[in-house]
């Protein structure tokens, strides 16, 4: 039945499709009907690699042989597909960003083609504004958007005759602080309530009645985890051990060591909230377990003694975001950026006033979520919820068989068909006075991505002030050190 | 007349359901047109036309073989045989039969490869098929390269985005290493030209340019690749309108930079010459068609000594060709008859008695498969 339904339906569709694909494509006449016949010829006429159940002597063989490779290939063993899918984004991910920051560097401070406010801080010196713009990358033109944020992080309190002393004694602080250990120590538990670990467990359907205090985790702040690197000499690509994985390196081996190294951040408290009626209205939020593997390179290593008149020190890092090869409901976001940036970059003054300047860069979304359009997928979920799961069970060929068919249908975004449907309806009257936009939204992400960061940086100003001296790399508690720190 | 030593590779079956497939609708369209083709072949007056459609039957003989592997074979659907059980199957057709459905093979088994297990790696390069005889590896890989190429290249979606190109490229440029042996990872790079020329043929010009960035020493390979694609065209699939002789005008034109043209050339060259090397008629033919353009450079002697060398390489025995070394040219034409020489039968015989011995004991048979000075490649081996 399901050889059936591959070769009929299947093939020729699969055949078609491959034929109108060509169609679409700019090419001399000639070499398009070239192309057009032998897609048609090649999608009728090639053998069916289907697989089988199970695995198979056929390709058990290649499966179990890695380690017979005659050649050292660039990538080390022990990598997996997942890895090398991730491992194949670098090295784009990393031309994009270094094309985000040299633009960058050219436009800041007025050079942006729209730039506004975004945020205020009372009483606390920071500052910050938001831009949109397009950058031109190797791949095309990209409509950007970010922001800059600008704040005071700490400064020496000593009698003046000291002042010089002390601010170069903070400049080397703050160099060790920043390229070696801040990766390490960005993410926080908030004050958490006392459990008491001898009261036995409270049945679950007594649970919601139960007045116990419970062990309620509240993080904040950047986890990251380092799991690839690029060796510089050899060229030879690997994995982090689990043991190495919360211990960032040293910022100041990327360069001499490492080509790059590629971290995963996870981003604590984060959440996207949809308010289709308004403040005052029902909301959707959607908890996001925010993560994006990034990766660092030299490129974004800041590390520069006596830079400038009146500075001691620039010192601070920064990554590219490195798109994620899964796709899921939300389409913006870290790990679903087409291209983006972030620079943490640490400044300290001839007075030893240490402030902190944060940039981030990104592609415009295109869409904030996708709700699929399959009919597929629909009807084997409503056949599922009425058949308590037996459809996809014994219809699992069929299924299959549909999902190859390339019907090529778009998801659907419910948010920015709302404001779409909005304006439409009002004649842009509900983005002119309700501010029911797709900009709009653009400053809320903005917005969101500036507390986050402002969090964390506060949230690290407190462990930076509990260490005495971060160039004692004896005295540096372990989870410091490990980088375990929450 | 023209002599015929290849048999129609299509064996009788009975009525089942699957012969309504649209594969097997297409193959018997194919196996209808070929005996059509011997039956014009036949009939039609005259040695050109002859020429044209033995060219044309043989052509698509070597598609068929490479298509149908499984079913020449008697392959079931989600068969588990082991690739050197395979080969050894493959060794039971006739010579000619066994180096086009190896090439099949390798394409099928990285296919199969692919679909269970995703991206391939080790996969000619294992213990398990160190055993693979000798004949087979450089059709197998590359089987192989036109998979990795055709897998890659279908997942650009942006075919504009130079960036995208170029990840896709250093990713197929990265298969090929981690799936082919030492000394042939180069015929698997120059299936990239084939595939990207007849399936992508957008896509074209950017791989050029790409490949020029990433490896300089790749992009021979490529319009090696290109070359071969060109003749297997289907605008010059049809023995009308001049094909498959015009295809030479076509190497020469679509390629931006001298070693795309010469390359294109030779490798036009080298898939004429090794699909009709039963019938050496049919190189005196294109000989006769474009003897200027063939006699300004080495791209035709290039090809014929590769095509030559690949041939020994894959079947092992020289007898048939000595009908190529024997052929004599009808009419008699001095001019042609000096190119012949000059750019068939010496460059042929030194090919495989001085050069191939060289070249294969230094294992660098994959470089054959781009233009370039043979002498100065056995000059390099030694």
């Amino acid at each position: 039945m399901r050889q059936l339904l591959d070769e009929m339906v299947v093939r020729p569709v699969d055949a078609f499709r491959s034929v109108v694909e060509m169609l679409s494509q700019q090419v001399e006449s000639g070499q398009r009907i070239d192309a057009i016949f032998s897609r048609f010829a090649h999608a009728l006429s090639s053998p069916s690699a289907r697989s089988s159940a199970g695995q198979t002597q056929l390709t058990s063989a290649p499966a179990k042989q890695s380690s017979m490779t005659n050649e050292p290939g660039n990538y080390s063993d022990g990598l997996s597909d997942e890895d090398r899918l991730i491992l194949d984004r670098v090295e784009g991910a990393l031309t994009d960003g270094i094309a985000l920051k040299d633009w960058w560097e050219r436009t800041y401070p007025d050079g942006f083609a729209s730039k506004f406010e975004l945020e205020r801080v009372f009483n606390r010196p920071a500052e910050s504004f938001g831009f949109f713009d397009q950058v031109l990358l190797p791949s095309g033109m990209l409509p950007v958007m970010g922001n800059f944020q600008q704040m005071f992080y700490d400064q020496t309190r000593t009698p003046a005759n000291l002042n010089r002393q002390s601010a170069e004694w903070m400049r080397d602080q703050i160099r060790e602080f920043v390229l070696h250990y801040f990766m390490r120590i960005s993410s926080f538990r908030q004050p958490e309530v006392y459990v008491e670990s001898g009261r036995p467990a409270v049945p679950y359907y007594l649970e919601p009645l139960s007045w116990c205090p419970q062990k309620n985790i509240l993080r904040q702040g950047f986890g990251f985890k380092q799991y690839y690197y690029k060796l510089r000499e050899s060229g030879r690509i690997g994995k982090f051990s689990e043991a190495e994985q919360s211990a960032i390196v040293d910022l100041r081996e990327i360069g001499p060591t490492y080509e790059w190294i590629v971290v995963k951040v996870r981003i604590f408290d984060f959440s996207f909230t949809f308010q289709p009626f308004g403040s005052n209205g029902p909301a959707l939020s959607v908890p996001l377990t925010e993560e994006s593997y990034l990766v660092l390179s030299r490129d974004f290593i800041l590390n520069r003694d006596n830079p400038a008149t009146g500075s001691l020190g620039r010192y601070g890092f920064g990554y590219a975001f490195i798109r994620d090869p899964a796709e899921g409901l939300i389409q913006y976001g870290p790990g679903q950026f087409r291209a983006a940036i972030e620079l943490i970059n640490f400044e300290v003054s001839k007075l030893g006033e240490v402030c902190v300047k944060m940039i981030f860069v990104a592609d415009r979304p295109e869409k904030i979520a996708n709700v699929s359009l399959n009919p597929v997928d629909w009807s084997f979920r409503l056949a599922d919820t009425f058949s308590f799961g037996m459809t996809s069970r014994l219809l699992s060929p069929v299924r299959d068989t549909f999902e190859r068919i390339p019907a090529n249908t778009d998801g659907f975004d419910p948010v920015y068909g709302f404001v779409s449907l909005a304006n439409t309806l009002s004649a842009n009257q509900a983005a002119q006075q309700l501010c029911i936009s797709r900009e709009q939204l653009d400053r809320d992400f903005l917005a969101q991505h500036f507390t986050q960061h402002y969090m964390t940086i506060v949230g690290s100003l407190l462990t930076w002030r509990q260490i005495p001296n971060w160039l004692d790399a004896a005295a540096l508690p372990e989870w410091v050190v490990t980088g375990r720190s929450s | 007349m023209l002599s015929d030593p290849i048999k129609l590779t299509a064996t009788p079956r009975r009525l089942t359901f699957d012969a309504f497939y649209p594969r097997r609708i297409m193959r018997t369209s194919l196996n209808m047109i070929w005996l059509s083709a011997e039956a014009l072949r036949l009939l039609s007056p005259g040695r050109n036309s002859h020429v044209v459609w033995q060219e044309f039957k043989n052509k698509l003989q070597a598609f068929d073989l490479f298509e149908n592997v499984d079913s020449i074979l008697n392959l079931p659907a989600g068969d588990e045989t082991p690739l050197t059980k395979l080969v050894e199957k493959v060794r039971t057709l006739d010579h000619y039969s066994a180096v086009w459905a190896t090439e099949g093979l390798g394409h099928y088994y990285t296919e199969t490869y692919w679909e269970r297990f995703g991206t391939p790696k080790n996969l000619l390069r294992n213990a398990n098929t160190d055993v693979l005889p000798g004949t087979s590896l450089t059709a197998l890989h590359a089987g192989m390269g036109l998979s990795l190429a055709n897998r890659l290249l279908q997942t650009i979606k942006t075919p504009g985005s130079q960036n995208e190109v170029r990840r896709v490229i250093e990713k197929f440029i990265e298969c090929c290493r981690h799936n082919s042996r030492s000394g042939y990872v180069e015929v698997a790079y120059e299936a990239l030209g084939l595939v990207t020329r007849n399936l992508y043929s957008h896509l074209v010009q950017v791989v050029d340019r790409q490949l020029r960035e990433i490896d300089k020493n790749l992009v021979g390979y490529f319009w090696h690749g290109v070359g071969r694609a060109i003749y297997f065209a289907p605008t010059n699939f049809l023995p009308f309108n001049s094909s498959p002789w015009r295809a030479v005008e076509l190497a020469q034109r679509e390629a931006a930079h001298e070693i795309g043209r010469l390359n294109a050339l030779a490798g036009f060259v080298w898939a004429m010459t090794l699909v009709n090397i039963y019938q050496p008629e049919i190189l005196e033919t294109l000989l006769r068609r474009h003897q200027s353009e063939l006699s300004q450079n080495a791209a035709l002697s290039n090809g014929v000594s590769s095509a030559i060398m690949i041939w020994f390489d894959s079947t092992g025995v020289d007898a048939c060709l000595d009908r190529l070394f024997q052929h004599r040219l009808e009419p008699f034409d001095p001019d042609l008859s000096r190119l012949w020489t000059e750019q068939v039968l010496q460059p042929g015989r030194n090919a495989l008695q001085r050069f191939y011995p060289v070249i294969k004991k230094q294992n660098r048979l994959g470089e054959v498969f781009q233009y370039q000075s043979l002498p100065e490649l056995i000059a390099q081996a030694r």
